[in-house]
This record gives C-alpha cells, sequence and structure tokens, in this order.
C-alpha cells in the first residue's frame, strides 16, 4: 500500500518543472515538501492527484490514471493554495462538499461534518459566511472539507495539502498540526508543501527538498536538513540547533552571492 | 428553508389567481371561477380566460423559470455572480438565429419548432463562443465584454434582416428585440413544456455545480468530471434560453436578479438555488407580464422593457458592490 511517483518528468513550454522525481508516500506517515518557489513542489502534489500525467504514478499499485475519478477522490484529496469560492456559501456548507464523492446518504454525511468540525474546533466558523471570512478562516474551513473527503477512509486515504498553514497563525498551525498527527496515526498519509522548514523539522516523518524540479534530499528531517543541504537549496546560512531527529534551524544571513543579487536588482 | 418555499408557491399561485383576473377585459374573480366549475359564462369571457390569459400565464411562469435557473446555474458555472444568459449574449445569438430562419428561411419546418431549433442553434453557438473567449481571455470580464461585442453584433445582424424582410416579418423581428408575451397561444404552451424538464435536470446537477465553485481543479478532485458537466450545463442553458427566446424574444436581467435574490435570502447551495430561483423567476416574469399589459391598457408595453427598466439599476449597483473584483 502506498502512492508511488517514479520518472516523472514534467514541463511547459520548454520550462522544466520536474526532472526524473522519484517519491513514494506511505501510509501512516508525514511527508514535507520543501524548497525554494518554483522548485516544483505544487506540480509534484499535483502529478501525484493524478490531475497532470507525469512519469509513472501509481496508487497500490494500480495507474492512478486508470481510477475511475470519483474512486480516486475517496482516496485521494488535495487542498491547492487558491480555492476561487466566491458564492456566500455558509461555512459549513463547504466543508460538506468534501463528501460529493461519496454517496453515503444525508444523514451519515451529516455525521462526518459535525466531527470534522468538532475535531478542527469550527463550530463557530462553520455557521458564518465564507465570502465574510479571513484569509486565515477560509483556510481552516477548507481543511475542514478536504478532511470530511476521507474522514471514513483514513487508513486508505492520501491527503495533499499546499501550503496550508501560510494564512494559518501561531495557534491555528499547531491545532492544524494536531489533526495531522491525529490523521497519521490513524494510518492516513499526509503530504504537505511547506515553507516553513521548522515546521516541516518538528512534525514531518520525511522531508523531501526540491530544487529546480529534482529531489536534492530526502530522508529524516535531521538528515536532510543540514547546513550543506539548506545552503544548496534556499542559499542561506543557518545554525542547526540541537542535535536530536528534530533540528531547530536558525537563519544566520544570506549567502553573499544572494545578498549581491538583491543589491543590483532589488529584491525579486 | 421550507417555509420560504412555501411563500413562493403561495406567492406564485395569488400572482396567477391576480393575473387571471385583471385585464383589458373587465372579468370578476366569479366569473373566472365560474370558466373554470360550471362553464356557465359568456362565450367571449370564457375564451379570454381559458385561450389568452390562462396559456399566457402559463407561458410567463415557465419562461420566466428557466431563464431564472439557467441564469442560476451558468453563474455556478462560471464562478460568477454577474453572468446572465441575455448579458453575456446567449440570449441575442438565439434571437439571432429565429430571426434568421423567419426572415431566410421559414417553411423549412413547420414555424414554431424550427423556429425554436434555429434560436437553440444560435443560443448553443454564442454560450460556446462565450466559453472560449472567458477560457483564453481567463477573467470573467473577458467573459462579459465577449457578451457585450455579442449583443452589439446581433442587434446589428438583426437590423440588417430587417432590409430584407417583409412588412409581416419585421413586425415579429421587432417583437424580438424587445421580447413580449403578447404572442402566448397554447401551441406555446406546449413547446414550453419543454422548460420544466430542463430545470430538473439542472437540479441533478445541484451538487457538481456546488462542486465547481470551488474551481475547476477543485472539483475534479472531488471526482467532478468537469468537462462532461460544463457540457451539459451549456447544453441545458441553451436550450431553455433559446425555447424562452423563440416564444418571447429577449428578456433580459431576470436570470441575474433572481438568483441573485435567492443567494441573498437563501443561501448559496445550488440544491436550493436552483428550485428556488425557478419558482421566483416564474413569479417575477409573470407579475411584470400582468403589469405590462395592464399599466396601459388596452395598449401593452413589451414585458422585456419592463424587465430591462428594474435590471438595468439593480445590475449597476452590483457592479459598484464588486469593489474592483472584476478586475476591468
Amino acid at each position: 500500500m502506498s502512492l508511488q511517483i517514479s520518472g516523472a518528468s514534467y514541463q511547459i513550454g520548454g520550462n522544466h518543472l520536474l526532472k526524473e522525481v522519484n517519491l513514494t508516500l506511505q501510509p501512516s506517515s508525514i511527508n514535507a515538501l520543501i524548497g525554494p518557489n518554483g522548485a516544483g513542489k505544487t506540480t509534484l502534489l499535483r502529478v501525484a492527484s493524478g490531475e497532470l500525467v507525469a512519469g509513472e504514478v501509481t496508487l497500490d499499485s494500480i495507474p492512478v490514471a486508470e481510477i475511475p475519478l470519483g474512486e480516486r477522490a475517496r482516496r485521494i484529496a488535495f487542498l491547492t493554495q487558491n480555492s476561487a469560492l466566491d458564492f456566500p456559501f455558509k461555512g459549513f456548507e463547504v466543508i460538506q462538499m468534501g463528501r460529493i464523492p461519496h454517496s453515503t446518504g444525508r444523514k451519515y454525511n451529516e455525521r462526518v461534518v459535525n466531527e470534522v468540525v468538532r475535531k478542527c474546533g469550527l463550530q463557530e466558523l462553520a455557521s458564518r459566511i465564507y465570502t465574510t471570512m479571513s484569509g486565515g478562516e477560509k483556510q481552516r474551513i477548507q481543511v475542514g472539507r478536504v478532511l470530511c473527503q476521507v474522514w471514513d477512509n483514513l487508513d486508505a486515504a492520501y491527503v495533499l495539502f499546499d501550503e496550508p498553514t501560510a494564512a494559518l497563525d501561531l495557534s491555528h498551525q499547531l491545532i492544524f498540526f494536531e489533526v495531522v498527527q491525529m490523521l497519521a496515526s490513524m494510518g492516513t498519509s499526509v503530504t504537505l508543501v511547506l515553507h516553513d522548514i521548522n515546521l516541516a523539522s518538528r512534525f514531518a516523518d520525511n522531508i523531501t527538498m526540491l530544487v529546480d524540479g529534482q529531489v536534492l534530499a530526502e530522508g529524516p528531517p535531521a538528515e536532510v536538513l543540514t547546513r550543506e543541504n539548506i545552503k544548496q537549496t534556499f542559499s542561506v546560512d543557518v545554525d542547526i540547533l540541537g542535535s536530536g531527529t528534530r533540528p531547530l534551524i536558525q537563519a544566520t544571513s544570506t549567502s553573499q552571492d544572494i545578498y549581491q543579487t538583491i543589491q543590483t536588482n532589488g529584491p525579486n | 428553508m421550507f417555509l420560504r418555499f412555501s411563500i413562493l408557491v403561495l406567492v406564485l399561485v395569488f400572482a396567477s389567481v391576480t393575473s387571471l383576473v385583471v385585464g383589458a377585459a373587465n372579468i370578476s374573480l366569479v366569473d373566472v371561477v365560474a370558466v373554470f366549475t360550471s362553464g356557465d359564462v359568456a362565450k367571449i369571457e370564457s375564451t379570454i380566460v381559458l385561450d389568452i390569459r390562462l396559456p399566457r400565464i402559463i407561458l410567463a411562469v415557465f419562461v420566466g423559470a428557466g431563464i431564472a435557473a439557467s441564469g442560476a446555474a451558468i453563474q455556478g458555472l462560471f464562478r460568477n455572480p454577474l453572468a446572465d444568459p441575455a448579458l453575456i449574449g446567449v440570449s441575442s445569438g438565439a434571437a439571432l438565429f429565429a430571426a434568421l430562419y423567419l426572415v431566410l428561411g421559414a417553411g423549412v419546418l413547420s414555424a414554431l419548432p424550427g423556429f425554436t431549433l434555429s434560436a437553440f442553434v444560435g443560443g448553443l453557438l454564442t454560450t460556446c463562443l462565450v466559453l472560449e473567449v472567458g477560457r483564453r481571455g481567463g477573467t470573467i470580464s473577458a467573459m462579459l465584454l465577449a457578451g457585450v461585442a455579442i449583443n452589439a453584433l446581433a442587434i446589428a445582424c438583426i437590423g440588417l434582416l430587417s432590409y430584407v424582410s417583409t412588412d409581416m416579418q419585421l413586425r415579429s423581428v421587432t417583437f424580438w428585440a424587445l421580447g413580449s408575451l403578447g404572442g402566448a397561444d397554447w401551441n406555446g404552451v406546449l413547446v414550453a413544456s419543454g422548460i420544466p424538464f430542463v430545470i430538473l435536470f439542472l437540479y441533478l446537477e445541484r451538487t457538481r455545480l456546488n462542486a465547481i465553485t470551488l474551481g475547476d481543479q477543485e472539483a475534479a478532485y472531488l471526482g467532478i468530471s468537469v468537462s462532461a458537466l460544463r457540457i451539459r450545463v451549456v447544453l441545458l442553458t441553451a436550450l431553455a434560453v433559446s425555447i424562452g427566446v423563440a416564444l418571447t424574444g429577449v428578456i433580459a436581467f431576470v436570470g441575474l436578479v433572481v438568483p441573485h435574490l435567492i443567494r441573498l435570502t437563501m443561501g448559496s447551495s445550488h440544491q436550493i438555488v436552483i428550485p428556488a430561483s425557478a419558482l421566483l423567476g416564474g413569479i417575477l416574469l409573470l407579475i411584470a407580464d400582468t403589469l405590462s399589459r395592464t399599466m396601459f391598457a388596452p395598449a401593452e408595453v413589451p414585458v422585456g422593457i419592463l424587465t430591462a427598466l428594474i435590471g438595468g439599476p439593480f445590475f449597476i449597483v452590483l457592479i459598484m458592490r464588486q469593489k474592483g473584483k472584476l478586475g476591468i
């Protein structure tokens, strides 16, 4: 049982977003994808979801492309960064949409929604109008929706999150990761694109470091998050604090060449 | 929610009865009741109620319901509350093709079915064109602007047609440009009876339409084949709108205003928006039509003028409340 990507290459207009990427997502694990902007993290998630076709992607040894959309949606849930939702739905109505792939009946679905709402602390948000919520509140509702999609199938589910914590405040980041850890303990394979290396270090079982569409390093946090790897990936000098399995990373300075680029060209 | 639906149904019944009673000819409620029960009324009154007012009421309700439900579905599909079958050019595309059929091709099929079919082809072509422009332009404003262009083009072409048409045809062509239920008869009702089925099919897409408001990608992750859904909804809305256009001409803004009011008062889920829009659309067009034939009785104001008078300002307010989100 696993979601396997092998030899995934993807390009748009001569721009290589992924080059021969291999990745295996195991059940009961938390996987973090880290890397600079444009490294191909989102593209890799889209490949894993079966939306983009690149290389060979198999779910329990069956090619994802051959799994019917509805069946796939019951196994793989994906929370993208930018939801276009611009209609005044109630919060719980949005969460409910996670049940669309299931034909489990209204009563059952309501129970699932209630459980998710309780687990994620969304009671108050659920009755509010989505379009009036802040970015972080919308994100929490969307997380609830994605959880609903796989809630009764957690031991066989693969959940993909693209920068789930970007809009969340500190306490909600921690609540989010508590939920993620709960999912993993129930057998779910959770994969997250993260920009905060320390969150990745603290919560991930595996970290995959992507640079220019290629996997630079892969493994447990302490193995991947080394001074050299981080320097090579982000061009940033860091101090590694603590010597355990989950190191704490502190950026000391940007390396000279980045600094000079900013000096001459301005940021971005 | 049940209460709100009940209110809508009650209003619809009340509006229908009122519309049976009022009009250029003075017929009392007692006589109207007599027409339906004993039949013990003057022939002329019975004809007015059964063959003039009743089909017109049914037609108004069906067409209004079809346009409003289509508006609701198309707004969901385009993820924009400003989409309206008339605004994005679908109605005028259908009207142009109906006019083309009338002036150039009449006699190929018996009038009404051929006409409706022709309107359907026009409506379908324009919807596809608008979808494609929206896809390439990437924004909703591109789509709305395409609608402006298509409307202008259709009006120009209908104008051109008036030069090659006979006086009789010209009268009919003018009738579409304005939109009127004056031509209502039982044949029209027969053609319009397709509309409730279209609404039913749109209702079957309710959860998928909910999903697509999240985004095309997100809907696909929920197991929905987005391209197939788009084709079905486009076909259905083009069908409902074209039947409406063939029978009554272009009636603008009903498809825009009604779903908006429903979302405001009853929520955004298409499970509610589609049926409630159909009900309210029927009610509004019926009231508008009743007003249009009684305000200056015995003269009639085309009902399209009335809906535009109300809908135009409403649309402007909506645009202003978008607060720069349109990106024009």
